[in-house]
């Protein structure tokens, strides 16, 4: 079943509405709060990486309060156990058992800031989380629920004692973008309200949890042409043939631009997907999936610069596939 | 000022390669006026030199000013070793005299040039055009190649040394098409290799400004290929379609005539109607006082050879001229030459004279043949020699200083192959122009068709007119006491008489003139020659020409043998003596002439009709401007069509492609058409979307929301799972064509045009989809 040009429009008016409640407390990143909404809604997570203060929390705890459900936030440091995430088995010595207490991963939106700062143990015990969808202590398994969401964030400067994402891990992120610094007139209004602090705003619920997973449900049925399929597969495998690129992007990452290209379509009050939702995702989508050769990165090019080189020399598809 | 700029090397290296490539084709132009090694290394040095010049001001960011005067200063330190090597000290040092020359050269030898027959060498300060063009040229074209905003304009440069090498060179093209191909095909090459670099240079600047992170270049690769592919194509195509059309029109329309040059158009400075006749003297040379005296000393001489002084085309009833105050002529158009003429062309014997001046004066040259060079001797020799023109449709030379006694020269000339007797009757006549006649004398139609009554064949005719005239007439030039009176002159009515009278007495000057206007009746192209026939001529000795040496002849133009002397004057021999005025008696008994009365029945048509070329063509003025306008008219009908024809050719395609996206078979295919259609439309008016746009990206360069909800529609017709109807891809068609139309309201009528030729949406998957749906 594919959705109706009726359930597009109902499911832009949601994503709409979503993104204007969180526009209220990240001023003017209408286009991060939308690919976070449709990593959202394509189920997958996201890897912010940005600079300390340019809103990373306020936009987990917006995004939380608008679908109400719930958020937390995790720090990584480097002594940081994985049981401080999934949550730790204590014996209880009233019910003579183990009681599971349930850690921080366990809400519907969690932010886990500068996750390079924790151990790859650490590290790899969230991103199982992310992959799987729960959390099994003591041979136990515990689902973490629907909506799950991990935000996480990486510190681009600062790379003294850290530990960086492997590519395999970072797979599993749908999406990395960046927040930015605010342009002058956002920053001026922020400034307007500087009396009042991030975690007093508290804003008004738009979508259930329930409603949240309804529309996920929903953007997965959106049309996608063969020849959109086409031309993700010619973005991907071209990733893999370019001479600056060690490591292309997978299939993973392929399914991935799909999945959020019908996310996106749907944004836009769209039952079908067109290339641009292709080439707007195809950057935040991919990009961190590639392993830069180490003279290419030497030179200055970017994982970034490359897809774009990519996406300009990749004709998009102009008529439907013949078949 | 001299801060330095880094320029791409490959960027100065390419334009230079192309304006020294068309630089080159276009001195060639220039070459039938030099042709001589000086002007090589005229050419090499000025491009070199135009070349560093243009260089260094980019390099430096010199302004206009700065290059203006350093391009002087090269110019005046090359200018006198380059372009007037005799005044050179060791051939490199530019003297005093030698600057002073090329700075008034400068201004001057550009009308030195055209009215001087080309070649001239490196004669005088001639070479001095020559260098300024190509130094000028070559700094602007190449200034403007590598530091102007639009490069391509550089192209002008060899443009402009093109079209001077036409109007500074001779009539006569050489290699017209073979060289405004080449350099066509340089241009347009160039053009397009300035045109993708320019956009590729503007691509990365976006890039570098940010719109790619890392700076990456913005630019599809293959995008790149197909861009300079349909420009090379485009050039090529225009190319092909220029020289098809040109080589066509050539065979099928050769001219007629040869081009129009600043040369062709100019008076020349020497005119020989400001001189009296020399015909009108003829008598003089037969007085006593000068009949015996030496006019020339004439070393080389053939035995057969007779020289001439001037030849004579134009008669108007009172004298022979050379040239004609009421009609054009070419024989009166003369024009200077410093040395040398080609005769290449002209078939016959080579020799060489040297002439000393004796009592000989005036302003024509003798000369033997056709004159191929000259070299003045003596003390007044350079004067001479700057003074010097020849006319080479009549062979006639002169000097404006006139010749004195004791001047000397020596002449290289071709005797032209002559026909015998035998082959001059079979001969007709020939495609000279020779000015109309003004008056005819009296009697002169009726005698000549007497002569010739019962002959055909124009060259029998000829034939049997001179010996007629031979056989009728008596030599007296009636200057001593025992000659029979003979009245100078050949005005009309000397002619008639020397026709009427009982015994046609006369000598050279009227027997040349009568057969030269009879041999114009027959239809051949005639005229006089004024001269010195000298009866004990030798090559191997020195042979001096007396006064009574002096003769006329005629010479006729034959389809056979080009022009052709023959002399017309009876044989000595005794004159008997005059009879009573008896209207009975026939004063002529040797002649078969008939009396005139009875003859003036057939006065009509003695004519054949070999020849109209004296004929007035009898038509309305208006009719003649009529036809005028009609042949200019369809000149410029054929001009513009060939002109117009890659134009045509691309407006048509864009025509066919329009019908097949409209005509598809499927409301999809129509749709899609539709949307192409829009994209092709926008991008041939100047609108630049990314490479490989989607389309909205197209739209959003176009800005506005039709073209958005266009790309909307049909992104939804192509993309989403449903099919569209016919009335959707009418409607698109319909949005489309307004749309096209609204983007055309706020522009010029020469914007519109540009955009129906231009190539930019032609290529790749438009042009594919020209041959099939």
């Amino acid at each position: 079943m594919t959705m109706t040009a009726e359930q597009a429009t109902w499911f832009s008016e949601r994503f709409n509405r979503l993104v204007s409640n969180v526009d209220q407390v990240l001023l003017g990143k209408t286009f991060v709060i939308k690919l976070s909404f449709t990593a959202l809604l394509s189920e997958g997570h996201l890897l912010l990486e940005d600079f300390p203060g340019t809103g990373k929390t306020s936009l987990a705890r917006a995004m939380a309060q608008s679908v109400d459900g719930s958020t937390n936030r995790i720090q990584f440091t480097p002594d940081l156990l994985p049981g401080d995430i999934t949550g730790v088995s204590i014996y209880d010595q009233g019910a003579n058992d183990f009681e599971f207490h349930r850690g921080p991963v366990f809400a519907n939106i969690v932010l886990a800031d500068e996750i390079n700062r924790a151990s790859p143990k650490t590290q790899a015990a969230l991103l199982e989380v992310m992959e799987e969808g729960q959390v099994t202590v003591d041979g136990v398994t515990h689902d973490v629920g629907a909506p799950f969401m991990v935000i996480a964030t990486q510190n681009p400067i600062e790379q003294a004692g850290t530990y960086r994402l492997p590519e395999a891990q970072l797979d599993r992120f749908i999406m990395k973008a960046s927040i930015g610094y605010p342009d002058h007139a956002s920053t001026v209004r922020i400034l307007e309200g500087a009396g009042v602090k991030a975690h007093e705003t508290i804003l008004p619920p738009i979508a259930s949890a329930q409603v949240i997973v309804e529309m996920g449900a929903l953007a997965r049925t959106v049309h996608v042409d063969p020849s959109i399929n086409d031309y993700v597969s010619r973005l991907v495998e071209a990733t893999r043939s370019t001479a600056e690129i060690r490591l292309g992007a997978s299939v993973r990452g392929a399914l991935a631009l799909i999945r959020t290209a019908k996310t996106l379509a749907a944004a836009n009050g769209r039952h079908y997907v067109i290339p641009d939702d292709v080439k707007a995702l195809a950057e935040p989508v991919l990009a961190h999936r590639l392993l830069l050769d180490p003279e290419a990165e030497f030179d200055g090019v970017t994982a970034s610069s490359v897809i774009a080189q990519i996406l300009i020399e990749t004709p998009p598809p102009s008529d439907r596939q013949a078949v | 000022m001299t801060s330095r700029r880094a320029l791409p090397q490959s960027f100065v290296v390419a334009n230079t390669a192309m304006l020294w490539l068309a630089t080159a084709i276009a001195s060639v132009e220039l070459w039938p006026i030099y042709q001589s090694p000086q002007f090589v290394v005229v050419v090499l040095v000025a491009m070199g030199i135009g070349t560093l010049i243009a260089i260094g001001g980019a390099r430096y960011r010199w302004s206009s000013l700065v290059v203006l005067l350093v391009t002087v200063a090269a110019y005046f330190a090359i200018g006198v070793p380059l372009a007037i090597p005799s005044r050179a000290l060791f051939g490199v040092l530019p003297t005093l005299d030698g600057l002073a020359e090329l700075a008034t050269g400068t201004a001057l030898s550009w009308k030195q040039l055209v009215t001087i027959t080309p070649p001239v060498g490196s004669y005088q300060a001639l070479l001095v055009p020559a260098l300024v063009l190509v130094l000028v040229t070559t700094v602007v074209g190449l200034s403007t190649a590598i530091r102007g905003r639009w490069g391509e304009l550089g192209a002008l440069g060899p443009i402009t040394l093109f079209v001077a090498g036409i109007l500074f060179g001779p009539a006569t093209a050489v290699l017209p098409l073979q060289l405004s191909l080449g350099l066509l095909g340089v241009v347009l090459l160039w053009i397009a290799w300035q045109r993708w670099y320019r956009r590729r240079e503007q691509v990365r600047a976006l890039a570098a400004q940010g719109t790619v992170p890392g700076g990456a270049p913005v630019e599809a690769t293959a995008d790149r290929g197909l861009i300079a592919a349909r420009s090379l194509i485009g050039a090529v195509l225009i190319i092909a379609l220029a020289a098809g059309s040109s080589v066509a029109a050539a065979l099928a329309l050769p001219p007629t005539t040869t081009r129009q040059v600043i040369r062709t158009a100019i008076e020349q400075p020497f005119d020989p109607r400001s001189y009296p006749s020399p015909l009108s003297g003829f008598r003089r040379y037969e007085e006593s006082g000068t009949a015996d005296s030496t006019m020339l000393t004439v070393a080389g001489l053939p035995a057969d050879g007779r020289i001439r002084i001037a030849t004579l085309d134009s008669y108007d009833g009172i004298v022979y001229a050379v040239g004609s105050g009421a009609v054009s002529s070419e024989s009166g158009s003369f024009t200077r030459v410093p040395y040398t003429f080609d005769q290449s062309a002209v078939t016959g014997r080579r020799v060489t004279v040297t002439v000393t001046v004796g009592s000989y004066t005036g302003v024509w040259v003798p000369t033997v043949g056709k004159f191929e060079s000259i070299a003045f001797a003596g003390n007044d020799a350079a004067a001479l020699r700057d003074s010097f023109y020849y006319n080479n449709a009549s062979g006639t030379a002169a000097v404006v200083k006139q010749l004195h006694a004791g001047d000397s020269y020596t002449l290289s000339a071709v005797l032209p192959r002559q026909p015998d007797s035998g082959q001059l009757a079979s001969v007709g006549p020939g495609a000279a122009v020779v000015p109309r006649i003004g008056v005819l004398p009296e009697n002169l139609l009726a005698t000549l068709d007497g002569w010739v009554k019962g002959v055909d064949g124009g060259g029998a005719r000829l034939v049997a007119m001179i010996a007629a005239l031979k056989k009728a007439g008596y030599l007296s030039h009636g200057v001593s006491a025992d000659e029979p009176a003979s009245r100078s002159g050949h005005a009309a009515d000397r002619i008639t008489q020397l026709l009427t009278d009982q015994r046609m007495i006369g000598d050279q000057e009227q027997y040349a003139v009568t057969a030269a206007l009879m041999a114009r009746q027959l239809g051949f192209p005639a005229r006089v020659v004024f001269g010195f026939a000298p009866k004990d001529a030798n090559a191997t000795g020195v042979t001096r020409v007396l006064g009574k040496d002096v003769s006329a002849w005629i010479e006729v133009d034959t389809a056979q043998y080009g022009w052709v002397a023959i002399d017309p004057t009876p044989p000595v021999r005794e004159i008997p003596a005059a009879q009573p005025k008896d209207p009975t008696t026939i004063a002529r008994p040797q002649s078969p002439v008939q009396p005139p009365v009875e003859d003036q029945k057939t006065d009509n048509s003695p004519v054949p009709p070999d020849s109209t070329q004296d004929e007035p063509v009898n038509l309305s003025p208006i009719l003649v401007v009529l036809l005028a306008v009609l042949r200019i008219l369809g000149w410029v009908a054929v001009g513009a069509a060939i002109l117009l024809a890659p134009f045509a050719a691309i407006v048509a395609a864009k025509l066919r492609r329009r019908v097949l996206r409209r005509r598809a078979p499927t409301p999809l295919q129509r749709i899609s058409g539709g949307w192409q259609e829009f994209e092709n439309s926008v991008i041939d008016r100047g609108y630049t979307p990314p490479p490989f746009p989607t389309r909205t990206e197209v739209a959003a360069t176009v800005g506005g929301m039709k073209p958005l909800v266009l790309a909307t529609v049909a992104d939804r017709a192509i993309f989403s799972p449903n099919e569209p109807r016919a009335e959707e891809a009418d409607q698109v068609w319909r949005s489309v064509e307004a749309m096209i139309i609204t983007i055309d309201r706020g522009r010029t009528r020469r914007q519109r045009i540009r955009a129906a030729i231009s190539l930019r949406s032609l290529g790749g998957y438009s042009v594919k989809k020209l041959f099939k749906r």
